[in-house]
């Protein structure tokens, strides 16, 4: 906690421990009561504190549990009971198939309350964050968009594309030609290809920011979709698209 | 911090929403850029700001604490000012990394120990982190466990 104190940021995690998949259930368990037990260190030490910099700080616990469903209620119900002002999912996204995590969410949200903000850490593919939005998670991150743009993996609205596949070399159109990005519309695709079998630092910067841009792109849209009223039929549609390898 | 929802979806339970904080509000369902060491591998600052509108960024406490360290971070007046990120942060706990990254570590009731991926130096991770006034933090660990 101290760490995170002097680091400064809005809001801070809890220290727990995120358990490999697969995991054991004994180990998972024994885990997960260890994880409570720092909790309570952390809110303990969090509580007695003062933010350094004279803005305030927030403590988000992490529900564990593997992919064991009785032991994620047990840790939800136990997360919940501490009434932090955010909670959050941890321990998903490790490796186990999508399902699981979906399955692993949804019983969590029922537990967690509505009335704070959920984040499901470390999650995921476009595909992966819609289907999780629906299950009512509010907050999302991930290193995909920005490590994978670095090896040439582009996430666009129409799909996936592997920007080194020979199909590209001369694809002069943009990277998206409906896109509100700037270096979108600017940069072909085959240009980018070129950077990034060239291993030219340019290409992991239109990539990253690309890929960035996308994911950012399609959270706001889930919102509007969500106040809109439209947002389950939308999500049905989009996760068809966004897996397809173009 | 202060959480509000706004609209709820009827045929599934997605939600919007605004999360408030000290440095800006967060409009949810949202998705948080990973800055690792403080940056977002490739990308400046004003493209998160002006092209990707990123609300809220992440940083990563094994790493910032491995690199540049809190004596850094602290004189420097925090992450926010050190990066000049003016918008919300999060960082994680460290357990991940020091899960993922590290070879040599140790999980007990106190804490976990383990090994610098950059240079092996030995370091405790515990919920407390540290025993002391933070200012301590840095040399303590820095001076053996």
């Amino acid at each position: 906690m101290d760490t995170q104190r002097i680091i400064g940021a809005d809001i801070i995690m809890a220290f727990d421990e995120c358990t490999p998949y697969p995991c054991d259930y004994n180990y998972a368990k024994r885990s997960l009561d260890m994880t409570h037990r720092w909790l309570k260190r952390c809110c303990d030490r969090f509580d007695s504190t003062e933010p350094l910099y004279g803005y305030e700080q927030t403590l988000f616990p992490i529900v564990q549990g593997s992919v064991y469903k009785d032991l994620r209620i047990k840790s939800a119900e136990v997360i919940a009971s501490f009434n932090r002002e955010g909670n959050a999912i941890g321990g998903l996204s490790v490796g186990e198939p999508a399902e699981e995590m979906y399955a692993m969410t949804e019983v969590v949200n029922s537990i967690l309350p509505e009335d704070k903000p959920r984040y499901l850490m470390g999650v995921g593919t476009p595909v992966n964050i819609l289907e999780n939005i629906a299950l009512g998670v509010d907050m999302f991150d991930c290193v995909m968009p920005t490590r994978n743009a670095r090896n040439g993996m582009l996430f666009t609205r129409n799909g996936i594309i592997n920007i080194k596949n020979e199909k590209w070399k001369d694809d002069f159109s943009p990277i998206d030609a409906e896109s509100d990005l700037l270096a979108d519309r600017v940069y072909s695709k085959a240009y980018l290809r070129h950077l990034i079998k060239s291993q030219e630092i340019l290409g992991a910067q239109i990539a990253s920011l690309h890929n960035l841009h996308f994911y950012l792109w399609l959270v706001k849209q889930a919102r509007e979709k969500i106040v809109e009223g439209t947002f389950y039929d939308w999500k049905e549609k989009m996760v068809k698209i966004l897996d397809q390898r173009l | 911090m202060k959480f509000t929802l706004q609209a709820k979806d009827k045929l599934s339970k997605a939600r919007a929403g605004v999360i408030e904080t000290a440095h800006g509000k967060i409009e949810t369902p949202i998705f948080m850029p990973v800055g690792t060491a403080g940056t977002v591998k490739a990308v400046h600052q004003h493209e998160l700001v002006n092209d990707i509108q990123a609300q809220i960024i992440l940083g990563n406490t094994y790493h910032l604490y491995l690199r540049p360290g809190l004596e850094v971070l602290q004189k420097a007046g925090g992450l926010h000012k050190f990066n000049g990120w003016e918008r919300p942060i999060l960082t994680d706990s460290g357990g991940y990394q020091v899960y993922s990254l590290t070879e040599v570590r140790k999980i007990k009731e106190e804490g976990v120990t383990f090994r610098s991926h950059i240079d092996g130096s030995k370091h405790l991770f515990t919920p407390e982190n540290d025993h002391g006034h933070p200012a301590n933090h840095w040399r303590r660990h820095h001076h053996g466990l």
